[in-house]
């Protein structure tokens, strides 16, 4: 896969991994095009749901292995048998396609980018040294700066501090090198790294990181530029549909809120909250308790409320009362602008749509004093454990729920919540129920509600 | 229970009053260090750069009118706007594509910011579920030094770590401090690297219903082995003495929920429950004996944990916390230095990094001080308290020109 400088196409594969720097030469049939490319996004949505649910490289390789093996197989050099050459292609192409229509917005770049570099990783390191070594070698405009021994050893305190036990071990034979900190940005957030004026230096086994790092540099120049290509393309283009489709795909990945708006008012609220996921009951108890709430909480709750069917005006109503340590002028002058802006009504005039687990999971962790995020998450054990019995909940079904906050499935914990707390209503099937993975408090509020509404 | 006066009380004024903007126009006027503040945006260059004329500024004026996206061609179109506006608050935001003023008539893809200060803000609300002695936006002496070991420790790391050069620490005026790096590497780091550097620095994580915060490895990384050598110095005075955090029941109570070990919370909860109130010193020596005693019960095993929870509880008592949200959005708005704070009339002054143990926040210049002095020496605007401050800054924008120079004439060799 080695290329010139300005590659037009890239054609020949003869490296298992590839940093996609070139377009295909593509004379593909349309309809292959685009299954192969639908293929490639089970691929991706596998990957994304794994590395919601497991921690370890290895769980979620296993969890991800199937579906990779099924749709994008990749084999080494060593694979005799395996048709290299096709599949290289197959994974080639449907990279590009994919790439064309999640250049469209910055969401779904993001997304793209994020999923695409995990599935680069995982093969990465599934790929042996030999191969590694090969590939590394023909990347155009990457070079490594080793640092040389003297200064090794002058380093030496310090280098071993911030490695881990297995570089430690072998400290005396390993050989280290330096980069500028912002190409090790990852290492540098975890401080995983030793750095010496704005230097980071890693040992040569853990230079994957930095060509991982270097993929999503350079995936993120790609679809910037596929951004603006996809600009220029053709309204006929045959790929146009294609494309369209793909894109409408991620869209679907998000819960959409069943209610409309103004049907609950500002008294209502409060009668709600059994309906409420553990997360807007633990900001709605907070809030009624301290008649205050800072910014993050009021997002996570308010965008909430306003999925549920609270409206802009009802929405002015209940904060103003929640918020009762403050004068009219105060509220008004700090708060309201806040509100308005959630509903559309300020600012960009964006319609803020509520948060999803996962974006209250993996974003925006609280800090002190903050009451957003998620229980399941964000919780200390004993906190979790007092509110679950709270809620007047029975000791073993408690533990079956810390059981799966504990190994970091909080939708699931949440899941098994939902089955707990409603229990009474579900239809029983056996022993076990049967209830909708819960993906977004909005989706846990609706679910509620519609159990309710059936009887 | 406080013995030492909140700052509010006697310094309050009414920013609703007439006379508000006029000492404000004054201050801009006379005080304001416009020169070297212009040099500063401007990267030192002799002519206006985009560096300054693509900067975003924007001002609150009265109570509740904020401007944002205003931008200047030069030093005398900004200070004329401040005189003409007296803005009670002026945030600096990002350098942009265009200039921000004509972000209306182009498209949104082509107003993008390309640089900022990398900044951090550290506000004393976030101590308050640790601190004892006052609450909110009060701050005195005592708490005071949660900010000097907040500082020493962000700018040794900033320094030696990262090799900024140009660090300037701010007093925010009120409760807090805020640091901006203007390296032109820290400006041009997009926002993952200022998440990295955030991620880097910080060590306290959770919400109000995470009580334990802080879980770091055995083995420090040096960064944070740096920072325990720093956080050691102020430990036993800040937090056991002056903010004598252990003395009461509830108190005490926040560390008991620290430890997981059931042993030592069990022994622990005894041993201090025995006493209404006790001096917090004795209470860690108490803590001391009671892990040591479950240790050698456990001989090896597992014992070397509890050790490890002692240091993690110093560090969450003691160690930096950083309002991420701020130094993460390169496009996220802070509060210029000289502002004047709306609430106690203290100017936002700098802060010398060689002195932060020397500062004191309660002994800034108010607004009305300043003026009155001016009243009294008319003739010598450069001569009043605001001067040692004006030093720091114009010391701080001397040495982003200096490395200026250093780079022009090493292209030029
Ligand atoms: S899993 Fe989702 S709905 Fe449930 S508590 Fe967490 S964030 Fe809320
Ligand atoms: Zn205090």
């Amino acid at each position: 896969m080695v290329h010139d400088h300005t590659p037009h196409y890239q054609t020949k594969y003869s490296q298992r991994l590839n940093f996609y720097q070139a377009p295909p030469e593509s004379t593909v049939k349309v309809e292959d095009v685009e299954l192969w490319a639908l293929e490639r996004l089970q691929v991706l949505k596998s990957l994304e749901s794994a590395l919601i649910r497991f921690k370890t490289e290895d769980d979620i390789r296993q969890a991800v292995e199937p579906t990779l093996h099924q749709y994008l197989p990749l084999a080494s050099n060593h694979n005799r048998r395996a048709p290299l050459a096709a599949e290289r292609r197959k994974d080639h192409i449907s990279h590009f396609v994919l790439r064309l229509a999640f250049s469209k917005t910055a969401e779904s770049r993001a997304w793209f980018l994020r999923f695409e570099t995990a599935l680069f990783r995982l093969r990465f390191a599934a790929t042996d040294f030999q191969e590694r070594q090969t590939f590394i070698e023909g990347l155009p405009n990457f070079r490594l700066h080793l640092v040389s021994a003297a200064r090794k050893e002058a380093l030496a305190a310090e280098l071993r501090a911030a490695s881990s036990l297995a570089v430690t071990k072998s400290f005396d034979s390993e050989g280290f090198f330096e980069v500028d900190f912002e190409q090790v940005a990852d290492l540098v957030q975890r401080r995983q790294v030793f750095l010496r004026a704005g230097k980071a230096y890693l040992p040569l086994s853990d230079q994957g990181v930095l060509v991982i790092n270097e993929f999503k540099r350079r995936l993120e120049q790609g679809l910037q530029m596929a951004a603006k290509a996809l600009n220029r393309m053709d309204e006929d283009d045959r790929l146009a549909p294609i494309l369209d489709n793909l894109s409408s795909q991620q869209v679907s990945m998000e819960y959409q809120s069943k209610s409309t708006n103004g049907q609950i008012t500002a008294a209502d609220v409060d009668k709600e909250v059994h309906h409420f996921p553990p997360c807007m009951r633990h900001l709605q108890g907070t809030l009624a308790e301290q008649g205050h709430m800072r910014h993050s909480g009021r997002i996570q709750y308010g965008l909430f409320l306003k999925g549920i069917g609270v409206s802009i005006e009802e929405a002015m109503v209940y904060w103003r009362r929640a918020f009762r340590h403050l004068s009219d002028d105060k509220f008004q002058k700090e708060y309201a602008y806040n509100i308005r802006h959630m509903y559309g009504l300020e600012g960009k005039r964006t319609n803020y749509s509520p948060y999803s687990c996962n974006k209250i999971i993996t974003s925006n962790h609280p800090g002190p004093g903050d009451n957003h995020g998620c229980p399941f998450r964000h919780f200390s054990k004993e906190q979790l454990v007092t509110s679950l019995q709270q809620q007047k909940l029975g000791e073993e079904d408690v533990g079956s729920i810390t059981e799966l906050s504990d190994q970091g499935h909080c939708q699931l914990a949440c899941t098994r919540h939902f089955e707990i707390t409603h229990r009474a209503r579900l239809p029983t099937t056996g022993a076990s129920i049967a209830v909708e993975r819960i993906i977004h408090p909005n989706q846990y509020y609706d679910q509620s509600v519609a159990l309710v509404t059936k009887e | 229970m406080s013995l030492v006066t909140a700052m509010d009380v006697d310094t309050s004024i009414d920013v609703r009053s007439p006379e508000y903007p006029v000492l404000l126009r004054s201050f801009y006027d006379k005080i304001f260090p416009f020169t070297a503040y212009y040099d500063w945006l401007n990267g030192c260059q002799p002519t206006p750069t985009k560096l300054f004329q693509n900067r975003e500024f924007s001002f609150t004026i009265g109570n509740d009118i904020y401007i944002r996206y205003q931008s200047f061609k030069d030093a005398d179109a900004l200070k004329a706007e401040f005189l003409r506006l007296c803005p009670g608050k002026i945030d600096i935001g990002a350098v942009y594509t265009t200039r921000p003023r004509d972000k209306k008539s182009v498209l949104p893809s082509a107003f993008q910011p390309t640089e900022k200060e990398l900044v951090f803000d550290i506000d004393m609300t976030d101590y308050d579920e640790i601190r004892t002695c006052c609450q909110g936006g009060d701050i005195c002496a005592r708490c005071w030094k949660f900010m000097v070991v907040a500082m020493k420790i962000v700018h040794a790391a900033l320094v030696e770590d990262f090799g900024f050069r140009h660090i300037m620490w701010v007093y925010s005026g009120r409760r807090g401090v805020h640091c901006w790096v203007s390296d032109e590497r820290a400006r041009r780091l997009t926002n993952e690297g200022r998440r990295a550097v955030v991620g880097y620095l910080e060590v306290i994580r959770g919400g109000a219903s995470q009580e334990r915060k802080v879980h770091l490895p055995a083995q420090l990384h040096p960064h944070l082995a740096r920072s325990f050598g720093i956080i050691k110095e102020y430990f036993s005075e800040l937090i056991l003495i002056e903010q004598d955090v252990l003395r009461r029941s509830d108190g005490w109570a926040k560390v008991l929920k620290l430890f997981s070990d059931e042993d030592v919370r069990r022994e622990l909860r005894a041993a201090w429950a025995e006493d209404d109130e006790q001096a917090s010193l004795d209470r860690w020596d108490t803590l001391d004996s009671v892990l040591a005693k479950v240790a050698n019960q456990r001989k090896n095993k597992k014992s070397g944990n509890l050790a490890l929870t002692k240091r993690d509880i110093v560090f969450q008592y003691t160690y930096p916390r950083l309002d991420d949200k701020v130094s993460t959005a390169m496009n996220h708005l802070l509060k210029s230095p000289f502002c004047v704070h709306p609430k106690t009339g203290r100017v936002c002054v700098p802060i010398a990094s060689d002195q932060f143990d020397e500062f004191d926040p309660l002994a800034v210049p108010t607004v009305h001080q300043l003026l009155a002095e001016l009243q009294a020496n008319p003739q010598q605007p450069g001569q009043t308290s605001l001067r040692p401050y004006l030093k720091i800054f114009q010391d701080f924008v001397a040495g982003i020109r200096r490395d200026q120079r250093t780079i022009k004439e090493g292209a030029q060799r």
